[in-house]
């Protein structure tokens, strides 16, 4: 038969030990610890500011940039420029190049144009859907 | 270092001139206690000198935060148990496996410890503690062998007195028995 244990009666101590002096050194590891995560707090600042001013930079570089483009209603071009224009030899191959629709782009138009066909869709409608 | 009221250390605290004086004083107070609850949950000496370096660090980064709501020990104390938990939880994803498992495991590593100083009587009830699911270990731990109140365990661990009550008792008999059987 098992014998009854209490362990209240038991002397409650933490069977563990530590290092000498650890609990000393410790204080100084923490205090350490803290000053690193504090220095680790600027050095983010150090790169993020930088990072931000360039940032900063680029972005109005690029808007003042695109605040430049010419309207098409503001570009004036002489008759004889545009006649030589479109007297210019462009071949298919250089239009193909130009115009380039993706695979499924292709499907989609192509499952769209059934699609307003079968329901014998005005041809008007079909190409102000396109 | 004279002694300071909780509300003293926080107004010291929020003080940058004081502040480093006010956190010694926190860690003077409390590091040791921080210290032998995390290493009871985890059991190595270096994984709970580890986890009381990093629950200090959230100490010293939360405590202009801390509102005073409850006592400074009892908040470092909720902090050191949440960090050791996830410790134990990043084991367990680790080693895939159950956080019970891992408890099972930190028991096989007991007797090999080098800063581990118990009889054998020690050691067996160090492994029927193990034996415990961990938030039952935690309880019978901090009521135990830190004689806390249980209004002051309810805090750290957010858990109703009764239910409190009620861990303890089970946890009582299940390692009493464990004990009478081995």
């Amino acid at each position: 038969m098992n014998k009854k244990i209490d362990i209240e009666k038991f002397e409650k101590r933490t069977p563990f030990s530590v290092p000498e002096n650890y609990f000393s050194e410790l204080k100084s590891e923490i205090q350490d610890s803290c000053k690193t995560e504090n220095k680790s707090y600027l050095s983010i600042f150090q790169y993020a500011i930088p990072f931000l001013g360039i940032s900063l930079i680029m972005f109005y570089f690029f808007t003042d940039t695109g605040s430049t483009f010419t309207s098409v209603s503001e570009i004036e071009l002489s008759q004889t420029d545009l006649i030589a224009y479109l007297e210019e030899d462009i071949s298919d191959d250089l239009l193909y190049e130009y115009i380039y629709i993706e695979d499924e782009e292709i499907d989609e138009l192509s499952e769209e144009i059934d699609y307003l066909l079968d329901y014998n869709m005005d041809y008007n409608l079909i190409i102000n859907q396109l | 270092m004279g002694n300071f009221t909780d509300r003293k250390l926080l107004e010291l605290f929020q003080n940058p001139e004081t502040r480093n004086l006010a956190f010694n004083h926190i860690v003077n107070q409390n590091q040791e206690r921080a210290y032998w609850h995390i290493r009871k949950i985890v059991l190595s000496h270096e994984d709970a000198n580890d986890i009381t370096q990093n629950t200090f660090i959230k100490v010293w980064k939360n405590l202009d935060k801390f509102k005073g709501e409850s006592k400074i020990f009892t908040w470092i104390y909720t902090i050191a148990t949440n960090e050791a938990l996830s410790f134990l939880k990043k084991k367990k994803r680790t080693y895939f496996e159950s956080l019970d498992a891992v408890s099972y495991r930190l028991s096989d590593n007991l007797s090999a410890d080098n800063y581990f100083d118990g009889d054998e009587i020690e050691l067996k009830l160090q492994k029927a503690i193990l034996t415990l699911p961990t938030q039952q270990r935690i309880t019978f731990n901090m009521k135990y062998f830190d004689k806390m109140k249980y209004d002051e365990i309810s805090e750290v661990l957010g858990t109703s007195v009764g239910a409190l009550k009620a861990n303890y008792h089970h946890a009582k008999k299940k390692i009493e028995q464990y004990l009478s059987e081995n």
